[in-house]
């Protein structure tokens, strides 16, 4: 994991913050992404006994570049100096690109997050059944929002169910990149601690 | 407008009390201020028919007395120059007058760009309904680092009448909470839906 890399993840959490489209096919959740038109997101019951699940599929001819994400804007106001976990199950089938979980903390500068982590390190691909995954983010004082969601990069098909929004104590390790450790620009926990 | 601006930043700095910083923003009058909303032909406003010790009241009424399909909102811009970064509150003394919808206070930051806008609350989570004497109301915003300008009013959907004086625009501390359900970019203070069950 390079600096150019981390570029790269800054850029789609720019992205994310600014290719939100509105839709109301899943209570409280919009499509976005790079290409959100490439991807139809919506619930489903996969007769599993999980009862609803969300899924977000790429439509024909997706272009394989791009990423469509389900994604929900928080206010911080509650969790501010706290550090919060997002988990929830994935299920996938056929990505070609990847997927995952998203969490990022915005502060003032909506091109430059306090906090972010996608998964790309530990992305899902491939055709994978439902399982656990989460990422673990500190809520700086200074946060404006708090986004998050999950991502397909590229073709095939994702579901969701089951997300939990949780403070976690300090003993929780951290995922993904969190600004200000050592104010240096090149991101030193790339979150290889996650839980796979 | 600028000049204006100016003027208050001076005495920003000048004054120390929270309460001296606000800007007394229907001072101006019918000169920045304007009619607009989804139906603004159902609705007329009326300047200064009360004069409150010198200050200007406003009143915004639908004309048919039953019915007013859509809003109307009396409204002014505002630079965003010197309040980027900061929270700002618009707050004001409104009286309501049998409105059968709802009315509120509202203020939005918009981008540069004409993009989603930053911050907005327009009390659709607490509105003004009914009759109401005189209440004190405030909606609280950030105005994020790329804002242009600042959108401000009040606004009256369906019938009834609303009056408003002592309108004022201030920088807050970031202890005061902002308001509403929503900052523009939908942001309720918990996450919702996780399961997908509609709740």
């Amino acid at each position: 994991m390079h600096r150019s890399v981390a570029g790269l993840l800054w850029v789609m959490a720019a992205v994310m913050f600014v290719g939100a489209l509105q839709a109301d096919s899943i209570k409280g959740w919009f499509l976005a992404g790079s290409q959100p038109q490439d991807y139809e997101m919506g619930v489903e019951d996969l007769g599993d006994g999980k009862g609803k699940a969300a899924y977000l599929h790429s439509k024909q001819g997706a272009s394989a570049g791009g990423f469509g994400t389900v994604m929900q804007n928080v206010s911080p106001e509650r969790y501010r100096g706290q550090r919060v976990r997002l988990s929830g199950l994935l299920k996938s089938n056929d990505v070609k690109g990847w997927a995952g979980f998203w969490l990022r903390i915005d502060g003032k500068d909506a091109r430059q997050p306090l906090a972010f982590d996608n998964m790309v390190d530990r992305g899902v691909r491939g055709t994978t059944e439902w399982q656990r995954y989460s990422i673990v983010l500190d809520v700086a004082e200074e946060s404006r929002n708090i986004a998050f969601g999950f991502l397909l990069a590229g073709s095939g098909q994702l579901w969701a169910d089951e997300l939990d929004f949780e403070i976690v104590d300090e003993s929780v390790p951290l995922t993904g990149i969190q600004q200000g450790a050592g104010a240096s620009d090149e991101p030193g926990n790339l979150g290889f601690e996650g839980d796979r | 407008m600028l000049m204006r601006y100016g003027w208050l930043l001076v005495t920003m700095f000048l004054l120390v009390t929270a309460a001296a910083d606000a800007e007394k923003v229907l001072s101006t009058g019918t000169k920045v201020w304007f009619k607009a909303g989804s139906a603004p032909e159902q609705y007329e406003v009326v300047w200064n028919e009360e004069e409150d010790e010198g200050e200007p009241m406003v009143h915004l009424r639908s004309i048919d007395p039953d019915s007013a399909p859509g809003f109307g909102t009396v409204m002014r811009n505002l630079a965003a120059d010197h309040l980027r970064g900061e929270r700002v509150r618009l707050s004001g003394e409104v009286k309501a007058e049998q409105v059968d919808n709802w009315a509120g206070l509202w203020l939005r930051v918009d981008r540069r760009d004409g993009r989603r806008p930053h911050g907005f609350d327009n009390m659709h989570d607490r509105p003004i309904r009914g009759t109401t004497g005189w209440s004190h109301h405030e909606v609280i915003v950030d105005v994020a680092e790329d804002a242009e300008s600042l959108a401000m009013g009040f606004l009256l959907n369906g019938a009834g009448r609303l009056s408003v004086r002592n309108l004022q625009l201030e920088v807050v501390g970031q202890n005061f909470p902002v308001t509403g359900r929503g900052n523009g970019t939908g942001q309720p203070a918990e996450p919702m839906n996780l399961s997908f069950d509609g709740k």
